[in-house]
């Protein structure tokens, strides 16, 4: 009982502390507070808010681009991107590719004039068809840049990488068959930013696939419009 | 100045008092010597030869001469010792009865015997004479070792080779003993003692001089060989070192200007800056550099000291005999030594700022100490009496253009302190332009960057350039810093406002005052009305964890954080409660650490209440400047009331005169602007930090603007 007595006296006393109970890490992080008022200061390039921010944006992007590395076709590649920004720094993105538009290389059409028979591009090498991947997008830096001292405009540039799947036709046994093939992708992006809302993207693309004729890596670059929703809580 | 080491002159003294002892129990002839020769049966021809060739024989009264007779011996014995008293050194005869009697019979007694069996005799003898000598002389054997080896093996410190060395045989005798001759024996050996005499006379006299002209303590010298031993574990064990240097200093008490006392300082100095203990380092070093002697590791001493006393704001409490040791540092440390003397001197316990001037217009060369001598001089010049500002501007200039040149953070500090210094010194002669330069070139980085912001601001407004003046107040709207204590801020602006006839803002900027202050000042109060002294330290330390959990306002925690007077003494305090930490876990390994971990603990509860009073101290300044800063805010608010008036006056005037008159407007928002080179874009309300001196305001003058239409 008096046991009992004397923790409910030291319980209670606790109450009429004049303070209260500040641990070790208060110390530590005051001594750094107090120290650092004569030290030089830790300024960031940026001292206050974005003007800009993609914190908790969905940003829906569409771009034209262009695959220049492909010995046989010249593909013009329309992109569709659906990203979500967990903050200034991490995001991932949906990216979406259609390669319907493409033309022959100066080798395609040489090989066909110099060929006796009517040459079939599409028995010698695969065609892409699309590809659909999700990237996990890694946004480091944001600035500001002025042309020829004309205004000031924003940016930022980020990298990714992620997978998924390109849809090729191939052939096989000699007939043309659609199959999808593991795609692996890493890439670059800027957003040169227009409005709060509307950023000017560039991005550049380099796409790693199993074709049938062995592993290829078919570049691209595009240019498009991005856009961002409000934030989204 | 003759230059001798310690080791070496307690060498040579314990040489020369070996060879005295030697001296005084072997030189001089007496009457028991003949007697006991006699005794021996030495022939009474044989005697007299040896007294005649003896250098000096002690005077003869009636009882020698009876003593002499019982002995056998006749009148040529004693007309032989008449013949030789008087003629030799008296003070060897004299000196004689000081002589172990034992100690020399034995000798004679050796000589007399069989040749086999001298030797033996003459070794142990000579052990047996010398024995203090060997005792003495296992001191510097000690010494010798700890130098030599720090092992410091017992083998090593039994000192049986000086034995040897002081042996007989380091006369020659042995050879000559054998010979049988002991004539040429006696003469020999008594020319030596004679010699040896001289010898230690003359190392008396070198000492003596020495003693006298560096007024050197021998005090403690026995210690010397502990302490160097302690001395050479501290880059190892600088806690054995300590510890053992404690006990030393616990169980003697030593002079001042001693050796041993400045090796001791040394050694717990040395010490404890290795073990983090800066506050007693400084200490403990300064007294080390006190000694009047020089040591060969003054240069360590210094450094040493220049870091402790960095860390512990420690200032040297004896600049003029510190000053005295100038020719002990080394010249490649010799100006960083001069500065921090000088420093002493202006800031230290005993002020002479003349003799810092003094000091500090030595050449320091291009270095920076030679910058911060001149940043030195330059503050205490623009201080009345003085109020030598031009010089002092071109001392600051002198120092901005070597630490131009300098990389590393200290460098850039001073270079931002000498261009705010140089602001100043403009900003009180009205050279309001040339201020605004140099608050210009203060860096973003530098910890004086706001203050610079706030007295440019000021500038601005003296020099008539309202709309920068408010400019150059934007940087204080970072977010990051909208809670920091500037309350001038407002005040500035609204005195600029006013200025452009901005009422409705200049009012604005009034009630930001008094909105954001005076709540503040309501919060203190209650801060103050409900916090002991004693626990404001940790308020400020629950206000770091949760700003909620005190009645402490943010801005009044800024003030605090500003304030110079609370920094010091936090620092302060701050170290020595680290340094007290250490102290006690160092104490669990090492209990000698009691005493010292005791003083820091007392120390510490010192430095605690002088935090206390510091923020007791910034708390009734803050009060204070807002009070005063409230006056300046009504009288301005008066102001704009009077120049609205005037204004309605005026148009009235004019209505009555049949004229439309038309106010005109405030402008709501003050548009800013970023300049860099001719180009420039509209605030964004981002602050990038490379713009931060770049803001340029377009807020016009509405004086001239009360539009009259006819």
């Amino acid at each position: 009982m008096q046991k009992i007595a004397y923790i409910f006296v030291f319980l209670t006393s606790l109450h009429f502390l004049p303070m209260p109970c500040v641990g070790l890490e208060a110390e530590q992080d005051f001594d750094a507070l107090v120290t650092a008022q004569r030290q030089t200061l830790e300024a960031p390039a940026l001292l206050s808010s974005k003007l800009y921010v993609a914190e908790k944006r969905f940003e829906l992007a569409l771009q034209m681009a262009y695959v220049p590395n492909d010995d046989f076709y010249n593909y013009f590649p329309i992109q569709f991107r659906l990203g979500y920004h967990f903050n200034d720094l991490w995001g991932l993105e949906l990216q979406s590719t259609l390669l319907l538009l493409k033309s022959k290389t100066n080798l395609s059409t040489f090989l066909e004039s110099r060929s006796s028979a009517q040459l079939d591009l599409e028995q010698i090498s695969d065609r892409q068809l699309a590809r659909f991947n999700l990237v996990a997008v890694f946004h480091p830096l944001y600035g500001k840049w002025s042309f020829n001292r004309v205004g000031l405009g924003h940016f930022d540039w980020g990298v990714y990488a992620g997978a998924g799947l390109v849809v090729v036709s191939e052939p096989s046994s000699g007939k043309l068959r659609k199959s999808a093939r593991f795609d692996a992708v890493l890439g670059s992006q800027f957003h040169f930013f227009i409005l709060p809302y509307l950023a000017l993207r560039a991005d550049f693309a380099v796409n790693i696939y199993p074709s049938f004729n062995g592993v290829l890596a078919p570049c691209s670059i595009g240019l498009g419009l991005s856009y961002y929703t409000p934030t989204v809580p | 100045m003759m230059k001798i080491t310690i080791t070496q002159l307690i060498r040579a003294l314990l040489f020369a008092i070996a060879l005295l002892a030697f001296s005084q129990t072997a030189a001089a002839l007496t009457v028991n010597d003949i007697i006991n020769m006699a005794s021996q049966n030495i022939g009474e021809d044989a005697i007299v030869q040896i007294i005649l060739l003896s250098e000096a024989m002690e005077a003869l009264n009636d009882e020698d001469l009876q003593r002499l007779r019982s002995a056998g011996l006749g009148d040529k014995t004693i007309e032989a010792i008449k013949s030789k008293q008087g003629a030799g050194k008296a003070e060897l005869a004299t000196s004689s009865d000081e002589i172990s009697e034992s100690a020399k019979d034995n000798v004679l007694r050796s000589y007399s015997e069989e040749p086999s069996r001298e030797m033996g005799g003459e070794l142990e003898q000579t052990t047996l004479e010398s024995s203090h000598v060997v005792v003495e002389e296992r001191e510097v054997s000690v010494e010798e070792s700890v130098e030599e080896n720090a092992d410091d093996s017992p083998k090593r410190a039994n000192g049986s080779n000086l034995t040897e060395l002081h042996s007989l045989e380091s006369f020659g005798l042995v050879q000559v003993a054998k010979s049988g001759n002991l004539s040429v024996l006696l003469e020999k050996f008594y020319e030596s003692a004679y010699q040896s005499f001289l010898i230690h006379a003359e190392v008396q006299a070198k000492y003596d001089k020495l003693q006298e002209e560096h007024k050197i303590s021998v005090m403690g010298t026995e210690l010397l060989p502990e302490l160097q031993r302690l001395q050479k574990r501290i880059p190892n064990d600088p806690l054995h070192a300590l510890a053992g240097a404690l006990r030393i200093e616990s169980e003697h008490n030593l002079e001042a200007d001693s050796m041993a006392h400045a090796l001791l300082d040394a050694i717990v100095g040395l010490a404890a800056n290795r073990l983090g203990l800066h506050h007693v380092a400084a200490q403990r070093l300064e007294r080390a550099m006190w000694f009047s002697q020089p040591v060969h590791h003054f240069d360590e001493l210094f450094l040493a000291y220049q870091e402790s006393a960095k860390v512990s704001a420690h200032v040297l409490t004896d600049a003029e005999k510190i000053q005295n040791r100038q020719n002990f540092i080394s010249d490649k440390h010799a100006s960083s030594f001069i500065y921090a003397i000088a420093y002493s001197y202006v800031y230290g316990p005993h002020k002479d700022e003349e003799a810092a001037f003094e000091l500090l217009s030595k050449n320091l060369g291009e270095g920076i100490n030679a910058a911060k001598a001149l940043l030195l001089t330059a503050s205490r010049r623009i201080l009345p009496p003085r109020n030598q500002f031009k010089t002092a501007a071109l001392e600051l200039e002198q120092a901005t253009s070597i630490l131009k040149n300098r990389k590393g953070d200290e460098a850039f500090q001073l270079l931002n302190i000498a261009n705010l210094s140089l602001a100043r010194i403009m900003h009180e002669n009205s050279a309001h332009e040339q201020a605004h330069a140099f608050y210009g070139m203060l860096s973003p980085r530098s910890h004086h960057f706001k203050r610079a912001r706030l007295e440019d601001a000021w500038t601005l407004y003296f020099g008539g350039r309202y709309p920068e003046a408010i400019a150059a107040t934007q940087v204080f709207y970072i977010p990051d810093w909208e809670k920091d204590y500037v309350p001038e801020l407002h005040i500035i602006e609204a005195a600029a406002l006013l200025k452009l006839c901005q009422y409705d803002a200049a009012t604005a900027a009034l009630g930001r005052f008094k909105a954001k202050y005076l709540g503040s000042l309501q919060a203190l109060q209650r801060f103050l009305a409900s916090t002991k002294a004693t626990d404001y330290v940790q308020q400020l330390l629950a206000f770091t964890r949760d700003s909620a959990a005190t009645p402490l306002d943010s801005r009044m925690f800024s003030a605090i954080l500003q304030d110079s007077r609370f920094y010091h003494a936090y620092m302060k305090s701050m170290h020595m409660r680290k340094e007290a930490e250490t102290c006690r876990s160092l104490e669990t390994r090492n209990t000698a650490l009691k005493s010292l971990c005791d003083a820091y603990a007392a120390d510490f509860t010192l430095a605690k209440s002088a935090l206390e009073e510091s923020i007791a101290v910034a708390l009734d300044a803050v009060k204070a400047e807002i009070l005063a800063l409230d006056i300046t805010a009504t009288e301005l608010s008066i102001e704009i009331q009077l120049a609205l008036r005037a204004e309605q006056e005026r148009c009235l005037q004019l209505t009555a005169q049949g004229m439309s008159c038309e106010v005109a407007k405030s402008v709501p928002e003050q548009p800013f602007f970023i300049t860099e080179n001719i180009q420039y874009w509209k605030f964004n309300s981002e602050f990038w930090r490379d713009e931060l001196l770049s803001y340029y305001s377009r807020v016009p003058s509405l004086c001239s603007a009360s539009a009259v239409k006819p």
